[in-house]
C-alpha cells in the first residue's frame, strides 16, 4: 500500500474518531445538563441546537486558518478539545456544587453552564474543513486502491444512484470523489457509531463521568497519533506525491513545527486521562460523591449540615442515593432529633429520612384509612412505593393490596437492606399483597379492577420521564378505576414554593374528573422540641361528594393528632385561569419543579 | 459573505434564538393590600392592617370552596430540593432594598419588577381582585441579617413564634419577650387571608422586616412584601 493511500486512510480513520468523540460529547453534555437542571427534552433540544450552531460558526471561521498549516491547526484543535471537554464537564458540575450567591442572575448561570457546549461545538467545527483540505491535498486518485474494493464500491454506487434516480434527476459521476464527500461520509459513520456505542455501552456501563474522560483520551490519542504519523520526524524519506502536495522539492511534513509545550501538554493529558479511565470506578464514585454531598449541603445555611454519601446505585430507571446528614449548626437542630440521620434520594429529590419516614406514611396511609372500611373487602392500589413501607402500614388494616412499581431492581434492593427493613418489616411477604413490576399508567390501562383507595407514592415531578404520572390521562385512568365511593390520595408540593407546579397539578387533576379534594398534613414533632410540626402535604381527591373525615372513627394516628384533623372537610377542586392542563400529548412543563 | 457580516448575522441569530430560553418565565408575585404599615414603638412591633383588604388571584371565583385556614409550622416536603427563585427584585438583607420596586404602602416588592406590569397587562382576563379578611396573623423571628443573607425564606408560612386569630385593626407584638433571640434582625409577619365573598383560602401574604437596635431604640430599616407568585 502506498504512503499516499495509507495517509488518506489514516486521515479517514482520524475523521471517524474525532466525529465519534464530537457526537458523544454532545450526548454527554445533554445528559449532564438534564441531570443538573431537569427537563430532558429542553436540555437535549437546546444542547443540540447550540452545538450545531457552534459547529457552523467554527466551520465558517475555519477558512481563516492558515492553509500552510492545516496539520498544525488540526493538532491544536484536538489538544484543545481534549483539554476543554472534560474541563467543561467539571465546570457544569462545579456550578451545581458551589454555593452561588443569590445576587448572581440565573441568566448568567444558564449561559455559563452552556459555554462548554458552545466551545466544544466551535472546536469541532474546525475539524471537518481541516480534514477535508488535508484529504483533498493528498490527491489520491484511487488507482492504488485494491481492485475488489473498486468493484464493490462501484456496485454499491450503481445501486445507490439507481435508487436516487427514482425520485431525483441524477447523473452518475465517475472517477475520484471529492475530499468533502468522503470526509463527510466518514463523519456520519463516526457519529452513528458514537451514538450506538454511547447508548449501549458507555453510558449504561461506565456512566457520564468516565465517558467524558474516555472521549478526551480518544481525542488526545488521536492528536498524538496524527502528529506522530504526519510530522517531520516520522515522515517517509521520499515520496513524489508528497513533493507535489506541498509544492516543494523536499518532502514537507503535513504537520509543521509543533510547539513543544503543546506536545508536552498533550502527553500529560493522555497520561492523566489514561489513569482516570483505568481507575474509572474510583474516579466516578469519588467525583459523584463530592458533587452530591456539596449539593445537598447547599440546601442548608453554610456550615449547618454535613452530608456523607453512604451508598449509591443506578438502577435501570433511577439513581438511588443513600446518605447521612449531620447537624453542625450552632443552634438547636430544627430538622430532626439528635445529630445524625439517614436519608434516601432518588435522583435529586429526597424520598425518605429517618425523622419523617413514619409520619410521611401515616399521612399517606393512616389518614385515608380513616375514610374507608378496614378488612379484606377493601381494595387498595399503591402506585410507586418500591420501599414497601406503605404496604407495611396497609397490612395493619388487613386490606387487599395491589402494588405497582416500575423499578423491580429497586424493589429487590429494598427488600433485604437493613435501612428499609427497619421501616417495612418484611411487608413484601404480606399475604394479601399482589405486586406487579410495571409502569403505573400501563397497569391501569390493562386492568379491570376497581379500587376503594388509590395511593400515589410516586417520585417528585423533576424529570420529563415522570410527566405521564402527573398527566390528565393518568389521573383520569385512576378515576375510572375507582369504586363508587373510591378516592385517590397523593402527596403534594408546597403551593407557595412551587406555585406554577401547584396550579398546573390542581388544574390537571380537575380536568381528569376529580371534583372534590380533602387537603391535609401529616404531623409529628420531628425535632423533639415539644411542638408538633407539619411534615408533608397530602390531598385526597374524589370524583364526587364523600363523607368527611371523622376523628371518632379515625385510625390511631388520626386520633393521636385529633386537634389537627377534627375540622378537615372536602372542598371543590379549585381551578386557576390561564394555567394549562398537563397532558401526555400536550405537556405543560410547568408541572415539573426546578431542582 | 464578509467575515464581519457573518459574525454579526450569526451572533444576532443566536441571541434571538436563545432569547426564548434565557431567563425565567415565572409569573410575578400576586398583588394585594393586607397590611398598611409597620412600626416599632417601645420594643413593640405594631402591625396596622389595611382598611380595604384585597388580593389578586387566578383562582376561578365562579367556584365556591369553603375555606379552611392554612395551618402553621414548618414542612419538609418529599421530592423537594432547591427550587424557589425566579425573576424580579431580590436582595432581602443584601443591599437591594432601595433599588427594588415599592408597593403603594411603601414596602419593597420581593420578586417585583417592570415585568410584573407587563404580565398583569397581558393576563388581564385571567386575574380577579377578591376582597379578603385576615383569618390569622403570625409573627416569627427569622434570624440575624447574616442568616437572612444565607437563607431568606421563600413566600409562604414559616414556623410562627406567635399567632393572632381573626385580628382586626392593629396587632401588637413585643419583640423583647423572647430573650433567646437577638431582638435585632429579621422578622416575618404573615397574614392568612380568606376570600370575603368566596370564602376561598388564599394562603399567606408575608412581610419581612429588618429591625435594628439603635441609640433611640428599635427601628425598622427594611420592609419587604413577600407574596406567592400569582
Amino acid at each position: 500500500m502506498s504512503d499516499t493511500r495509507t495517509a488518506t486512510a489514516a486521515l479517514l480513520v482520524l475523521t471517524f474518531v474525532v466525529s465519534f468523540c464530537s457526537f458523544v460529547y454532545e450526548f454527554v453534555y445533554s445528559e449532564l445538563l438534564t441531570v443538573m437542571y431537569g427537563g430532558t427534552v429542553t436540555q437535549y433540544v437546546i444542547t443540540v441546537g447550540l452545538y450545531f450552531f457552534s459547529l457552523g460558526v467554527g466551520a465558517a471561521l475555519s477558512d481563516d486558518l492558515n492553509p500552510e498549516d492545516y496539520g498544525g491547526n488540526f493538532f491544536r484543535t484536538e489538544v484543545l478539545l481534549a483539554a476543554v471537554a472534560p474541563a467543561g464537564f467539571l465546570l457544569i458540575v462545579g456550578l451545581n456544587s458551589v454555593r452561588v450567591p443569590r445576587a448572581v442572575p440565573p441568566e448568567l448561570l444558564w449561559t455559563v453552564a452552556r459555554l462548554p457546549v458552545v466551545v466544544v461545538g466551535f472546536l469541532s467545527g474546525f475539524e471537518l474543513p481541516l480534514l477535508t483540505h488535508m484529504v483533498d491535498d493528498r490527491d489520491d486518485d484511487g488507482t492504488t486502491t485494491p481492485a475488489w474494493i473498486h468493484r464493490l464500491g462501484d456496485r454499491l454506487h450503481d445501486w445507490t444512484v439507481t435508487c436516487l434516480g427514482v425520485f431525483w434527476n441524477v447523473e452518475r459521476k465517475e472517477g475520484r470523489r471529492s475530499g468533502l464527500s468522503v470526509v463527510l461520509a466518514m463523519d456520519y459513520v463516526g457519529g452513528l457509531c458514537g451514538a450506538v456505542v454511547y447508548a449501549r455501552l458507555l453510558y449504561p456501563r461506565l456512566g457520564l463521568i468516565p465517558t467524558i474522560f474516555v472521549l478526551a483520551l480518544l481525542n488526545a490519542v488521536a492528536a498524538l497519533a496524527f502528529v506522530g504519523y504526519f510530522s517531520g520526524w516520522s515522515w517517509p524519506s521520499s515520496d513524489n506525491d508528497d513533493r507535489r502536495l506541498f509544492g516543494d522539492s523536499t518532502p514537507t511534513p503535513l504537520v509543521g513545527r509543533v510547539p513543544k509545550t503543546l506536545l508536552v501538554v498533550c502527553l500529560l493529558l493522555t497520561a492523566s486521562y489514561a489513569g482516570v479511565v483505568a481507575n474509572h470506578e474510583t474516579a466516578d464514585e469519588r467525583l459523584s460523591e463530592l458533587y452530591l454531598e456539596q449539593q445537598i449541603e447547599n440546601e442548608y445555611p453554610p456550615g449547618a449540615m454535613s452530608v456523607e454519601i453512604t451508598d449509591q446505585e443506578t438502577t435501570r430507571y433511577q439513581h438511588v442515593i443513600r446518605y447521612e446528614r449531620t447537624w453542625t449548626g450552632a443552634g438547636p437542630n430544627p430538622h430532626f432529633t439528635g445529630r445524625s440521620e439517614q436519608c434516601l434520594r432518588l435522583g435529586s429529590a429526597v424520598q425518605l429520612c429517618d425523622s419523617w419516614a413514619d409520619s410521611y406514611h401515616n399521612g399517606l396511609v393512616d389518614v385515608p384509612m380513616s375514610l374507608v372500611d378496614h378488612g379484606p373487602e377493601t381494595k387498595v392500589l399503591v402506585v410507586g412505593g418500591g420501599d414497601w413501607i406503605a404496604i407495611d402500614h396497609l397490612r395493619q388494616y388487613n386490606v387487599t393490596v395491589d402494588h405497582v412499581d416500575l423499578d423491580a431492581q429497586f424493589m429487590n434492593m429494598t427488600k433485604h437492606d437493613p435501612f428499609f427493613r427497619h421501616w417495612h418489616d418484611d411487608a413484601y411477604e404480606y399475604d394479601r399483597l399482589q405486586t406487579t413490576a410495571t409502569d403505573g399508567y400501563r397497569y391501569l390501562q390493562q386492568t379491570n379492577e376497581t379500587y376503594d383507595l388509590v395511593l400515589l407514592d410516586v417520585p417528585g415531578a423533576t424529570d420529563d420521564d415522570l410527566l405521564t404520572l402527573y398527566s390528565k390521562e393518568f389521573y383520569r385512568s385512576v378515576r375510572q378505576h375507582l369504586t363508587d365511593d373510591g378516592m385517590m390520595v397523593t402527596w403534594a408540593y408546597s403551593a407557595d414554593r412551587y406555585p406554577e407546579h401547584h396550579k398546573a397539578f390542581v388544574n390537571t387533576v380537575g380536568a381528569a374528573g376529580f371534583t372534590r379534594q380533602l387537603p391535609y398534613w401529616a404531623w409529628e414533632d420531628i425535632d423533639s422540641d415539644g411542638e408538633t410540626e407539619r411534615v408533608e402535604r397530602f390531598y385526597a381527591f374524589a370524583p364526587g361528594g364523600r363523607q368527611p373525615l371523622s376523628v371518632a372513627d379515625g385510625t390511631a394516628y388520626v386520633q393521636q393528632y385529633r386537634d389537627r384533623y377534627h375540622d378537615r372537610q372536602w372542598h371543590r377542586v379549585p381551578r386557576y385561569r390561564g394555567v394549562r392542563v398537563n397532558s401526555i400529548f400536550h405537556p405543560n412543563y410547568d408541572v415539573l419543579v426546578d431542582t | 459573505m464578509r467575515r464581519r457580516q457573518f459574525i454579526v448575522a450569526t451572533g444576532l441569530g443566536a441571541v434571538t434564538a436563545l432569547g426564548g430560553c434565557l431567563g425565567s418565565k415565572s409569573p410575578p408575585p400576586r398583588k394585594s393590600s393586607v397590611v398598611s404599615d409597620f412600626e416599632v414603638s417601645d420594643g413593640t412591633l405594631v402591625v396596622d392592617l389595611a382598611d380595604n383588604k384585597w388580593v389578586m388571584s387566578r383562582y376561578d371565583g365562579s367556584q365556591q370552596s369553603p375555606a379552611t385556614v392554612s395551618p402553621v409550622g414548618i414542612a419538609s416536603a418529599k421530592g423537594s430540593s432547591g427550587g424557589g427563585g425566579g425573576r424580579g427584585a431580590t436582595g432581602r438583607g443584601t443591599g437591594g432594598y432601595t433599588s427594588a420596586p415599592h408597593t403603594s404602602h411603601g414596602h419593597a416588592w420581593y420578586h417585583g419588577g417592570d415585568y410584573a406590569d407587563d404580565w398583569y397587562e397581558d393576563h388581564e382576563e385571567e386575574v380577579t381582585q377578591y376582597p379578603v379578611t385576615v383569618a390569622a396573623l403570625g409573627v416569627a423571628y427569622l434570624g440575624s441579617t447574616d442568616q437572612m443573607q444565607d437563607e431568606a425564606p421563600d413566600a409562604g408560612t414559616v414556623s410562627w413564634d406567635e399567632t393572632f386569630q381573626n385580628p382586626s385593626g392593629t396587632v401588637m407584638y413585643d419583640i423583647t419577650n423572647r430573650p433567646e433571640f437577638s431582638q435585632a434582625g429579621w422578622y416575618r409577619v404573615g397574614a392568612n387571608i380568606v376570600g370575603g365573598d368566596s370564602n376561598h383560602d388564599f394562603r399567606w401574604e408575608c412581610y419581612d422586616l429588618e429591625v435594628s437596635d439603635g441609640a433611640t431604640g428599635f427601628r425598622i430599616d427594611e420592609q419587604w412584601k413577600v407574596s406567592p407568585r400569582i
